[in-house]
């Protein structure tokens, strides 16, 4: 595979584009991030942005939350350098750790603010999950989807019309470029949040299977009544130049906020996505399709920010990518599949010119609270074969025979 | 420079959804196995979104497209609800009809069975409206003995014209573009016809959009560098793979294909 | 002044789709409406020709709306900015070589002549995204600087008249893509297909200062 001489990404990245002397569009992304963007020039903008909304509302803005390292440290840089009063919304996907949870209260409790969770149907998200993986390799459908959606109809709801995210998608992909303020806007939401699928796609797609209120949370709401609202929906990164190294040592020290193992993640990465249980095998379906995951991530950051050197980081993928994470299991339940039927179906998402080989997979460790993982909600086999069946009468594979 | 361009397929059916009828996008499979997958004006913002270069929407309910209301309200949606390029067909019968899927938001206009049955229709058209909203839509099976003949009516009629010879005429009767799907390979993801496409694009002077088959976004490439085609377009790859026009983009761009850049 | 106070006259003479291009003004925040009769075009502050088909039936179909003189008069003598786009354009030329040689209104001058196929590489008609070098500036366009824009067509701006070409394009030849002679602007192009790129045209064609 071809790969960015600087930082090592694949070309099976998403967007990733090479220029003449190999580099990626996304170390060049960096690039311009670090020396055209002036960012006291943004920094202005950004009090100019708070200060046309704030005081307005029942609440100066919505942080969508996620009690990770860029949703906490954006909700403690709002309330510590604006004095902000926000509406923290969050969108609880049903696989959050212990320790994310403590998190969440440390951090709620310390800077003293309103937190709205909501969490949805999980039968719908069952059947959810099923459908996106096999129709797109990626079963967070639900999650990117309710993520980017909830918040915006709590806006509506509770008319507050500021909307403030974290970082920008332009840190890691080229859908977006830091050339702009990076609008999360129905636009983005179809260009790289709901994989191509909208609710009412969905809602064709599980053949009426759900009832179709049951997909209103992952909905975008209509731009008619979002114009109305006066809204703005921002990434705080647009503004404020993203370090995550840096941030998540503030927020370790002036909230408590605590890192985490993480499924087939170097252990020094302990900020990185520690609030979902499924993350090990969401990574893990990264690879078998795109022959890269997490740890080769991390390392590309790493690099970027002269932190770590191609070699070293080399060493530390090669130990801890691609491995066979113990959460499959309890993934396997809630899906009601089999491992042989969740290769099949990840197999036929490769994306060329990767080709995974099973052989070669090593079982990953298991993390210190693996065991207090909630694995209650299996689906039946009965339902998800039907589904699955389905699929395989329709599916698209490269190496099908001709009918 | 001109660039190579990228182009979803939007397969339409009508659908009794409560009281009313509905379009609802569709994908097929050897132009059968009809699965529905969502919503056109929802998938044709999302496309839109992902910078696809322009759409085609085609009525596969043979339906006569210039009296079917459904069909023209959506078409006048699209062309209301997003800013992409659009060429309509399915069902197109005579002259007027083009002037009225025209009027109500398509760029261009495809025919396919009327290209075989009442080929005067094209050079007519083309005088009318001129060229650049004429497409011409082949259909193709290959033969036991590997040759590719023309098929209509959903590809299931065999016409006896060979692909090539036929490519040639509906050039010389003024058409401005051709279609070229081979049917086969529709949604089986096996590749595109190389070898067929580079005949018909080494065969006629006006573009060639290559159809039937992607399964990775090389294939994209490959018709693109080595059949000469001028624009890919592809139904079923987008609906069941993690693979958005951005990402074949990316592909075709770092293929050293000249490509649409993103703003 | 806002583009809010825009209002944009869209010539309907039944050649072509003006739906996009209504689409198109109103995000935009302009005001778009269709111009059928001479009354209408004093209360707009812009006008727009549109144009989909060939030369000269469209011609034809602007002739006979009888328009045209009073179209002249608020377009030459009064100058109110107006843009032709695609066909639109091609119709403010001197002549058309299309199918036989049409006369065109001759406010911008010019000849239009048919791109010739050169295949492989120059195929006809010019279908698909090129980039438009900017000649002089146009709105956020800095002069030089090019951009992507949609194009659909068999026949071309090859003489357009000095000084007056906006933006260029090459397909076999180089050909004029966007001219510009006081308040008329025109382009071979269609900006309410061509996304980002495409609006920002407008924008500068909405930007251009109405008739007081």
């Amino acid at each position: 595979m071809k790969r960015c001489v600087p930082c090592g990404l694949p070309e099976t990245h998403e967007t990733i584009s090479f220029d003449k002397d190999s580099v990626c569009n996304i170390c060049r992304g960096q690039e311009y991030r670090n020396e055209q963007v002036d960012w006291d020039a943004q920094k202005l903008a950004l009090d100019a942005l708070i200060g046309e909304y704030r005081g307005r509302y029942d609440y100066d803005c919505i942080i969508p939350f996620s009690g990770g390292k860029d949703s906490t440290w954006t909700l403690y840089y709002l309330v510590k350098e604006y004095g902000l009063k926000p509406l923290v919304v969050r969108f609880d996907h049903g696989f959050m750790r212990p320790n994310l949870e403590e998190n969440v209260m440390k951090t709620s409790r310390t800077l003293g603010v309103d937190v709205l969770s909501f969490r949805p149907n999980w039968k719908v998200v069952q059947k959810l999950m099923l459908q996106s993986f096999l129709e797109k390799g990626d079963f967070c459908w639900h999650c990117h989807t309710g993520i980017g959606s909830y918040p915006m109809w709590i806006a509506l709801e509770k008319k507050i019309p500021l909307i403030l995210w974290g970082e920008p998608s332009a840190e890691y992909t080229s859908y977006f470029s830091y050339e702009n303020v990076e609008e999360v806007d129905e636009k983005r939401f179809n260009r790289i949040t709901n994989l191509g699928i909208s609710a009412d796609d969905m809602y064709v797609r599980l053949g009426g299977n759900v009832d179709h209120r049951d997909l209103k949370p992952y909905t975008y709401p209509p731009l008619k009544e979002l114009r109305e609202l006066n809204y703005r929906s921002v990434c705080l990164g647009s503004y404020v130049k993203w370090d995550v190294k840096k941030q998540s040592e503030i927020i370790g020290r002036e909230l408590g906020w605590k890192g985490d193992e993480v499924e087939n993640v170097p252990p020094q990465y302990r900020y990185e996505k520690i609030e979902c249980a499924m993350q090990g095998v969401r990574d893990y379906i990264k690879y078998i399709k795109r022959g890269y995951s997490r740890p080769s991530h991390l390392v590309a950051i790493d690099i970027r920010n002269g932190r770590m050197s191609r070699n070293e980081g080399q060493h530390l993928i090669e130990e801890y990518e691609g491995k066979r994470p113990p959460s499959l299991d309890i993934f396997l339940d809630f899906i009601g599949m089999t491992e042989a039927e969740f290769m099949e179906v990840a197999m036929s998402h490769q994306v060329s010119p990767y080709v995974h080989d099973p052989a070669q997979t090593q079982p990953g460790a298991k993390t210190h609270d693996f065991d207090k993982w909630i694995r209650q909600g299996a689906m039946e086999r009965e339902a998800s074969q039907e589904v699955l069946k389905r699929w395989r009468e329709q599916q698209v594979r490269a190496d099908a025979k001709q009918s | 420079m001109l660039k190579k361009r990228i182009v979803p397929k939007l397969l339409i059916k009508h659908r009794q959804l409560g009281s009313q009828v509905r379009p609802v996008l569709v994908t097929t499979r050897g132009y059968s196995d009809i699965r529905d997958v969502g919503d056109p004006i929802s998938q044709a913002k999302i496309y839109e979104a992902q910078f696809a270069d322009e759409l085609i929407v085609l009525n596969i309910d043979g339906t006569e497209i210039a009296g079917d209301e459904v069909m023209l309200s959506l078409i006048e949606r699209l062309a209301s609800e997003t800013f992409m390029p659009l060429a309509v067909g399915g069902g197109v019968r005579k002259p007027a009809d083009f002037g009225v899927l025209l009027s109500r938001g398509a760029d261009k206009v495809t025919i396919n069975r009327m290209a075989v049955e009442q080929p005067a229709l094209i050079t007519e058209a083309a005088a009318r409206y001129g060229a650049q909203c004429v497409v011409v839509s082949i259909d193709y099976r290959k033969g036991p003995d590997g040759r590719a003949e023309v098929h209509i009516d959903h590809a299931s009629r065999p016409t006896g014209l060979d692909v090539l010879d036929f490519a040639r005429r509906v050039f010389e009767l003024g058409a401005g573009e051709i279609l070229l799907t081979d049917a086969d390979r529709d949604g089986n993801g096996q590749g595109i016809d190389i070898e067929t496409l580079r005949a018909v694009t080494d065969a006629v002077p006006i573009p060639v959009i290559a159809s039937g088959g992607c399964g990775l976004s090389a294939h994209f490439a490959q018709a693109l560098a080595d059949g000469g085609a001028e624009a890919v377009a592809a139904g079923t790859f987008f609906c069941f793979r993690d693979q958005n026009p951005m990402q074949a983009r990316a592909h075709v761009r770092n293929a050293g294909i000249p490509i649409r850049a993103e703003v | 002044m806002a583009a809010g106070k825009r209002r944009v006259g869209i010539i309907d003479y039944e050649a072509g789709n003006v739906r996009s291009i209504e689409n198109a003004l109103e995000h935009l925040g302009a005001r778009a409406e269709r111009v059928t009769r001479e009354a209408e075009l004093s209360e707009v502050t812009h006008l727009l020709l549109p144009g989909v088909g060939a030369f000269g039936h469209c011609a034809q179909k602007l002739e006979a709306t009888g328009l045209v003189p009073a179209l002249r008069h608020a377009v030459i003598e009064e100058g109110t900015p107006m843009l032709g786009i695609c066909v639109g354009m091609q119709l403010l030329a001197d002549r058309s070589e299309e199918l036989g040689g049409h006369a065109g209104l001759g406010w911008i001058g010019g000849t239009v002549r048919p791109i010739l196929p050169a295949p492989p590489m120059v195929r006809v008609p010019h279908v698909g995204w090129n980039d438009v070098r900017f000649e002089e500036a146009f709105g956020d366009f800095a002069a030089g600087s090019s951009a992507d824009f949609y194009f659909d067509h068999s026949f071309a701006y090859h003489d357009p008249r000095e000084g007056r070409v906006l933006g260029s394009c090459e397909h076999g030849t180089r050909f004029a893509a966007a001219l510009r002679h006081g308040n008329l602007v025109s382009a071979q192009f269609h900006p309410e297909k061509s996304q980002a790129a495409g609006l920002r045209f407008l924008a500068a064609f909405l930007a251009m200062d109405p008739k007081c």
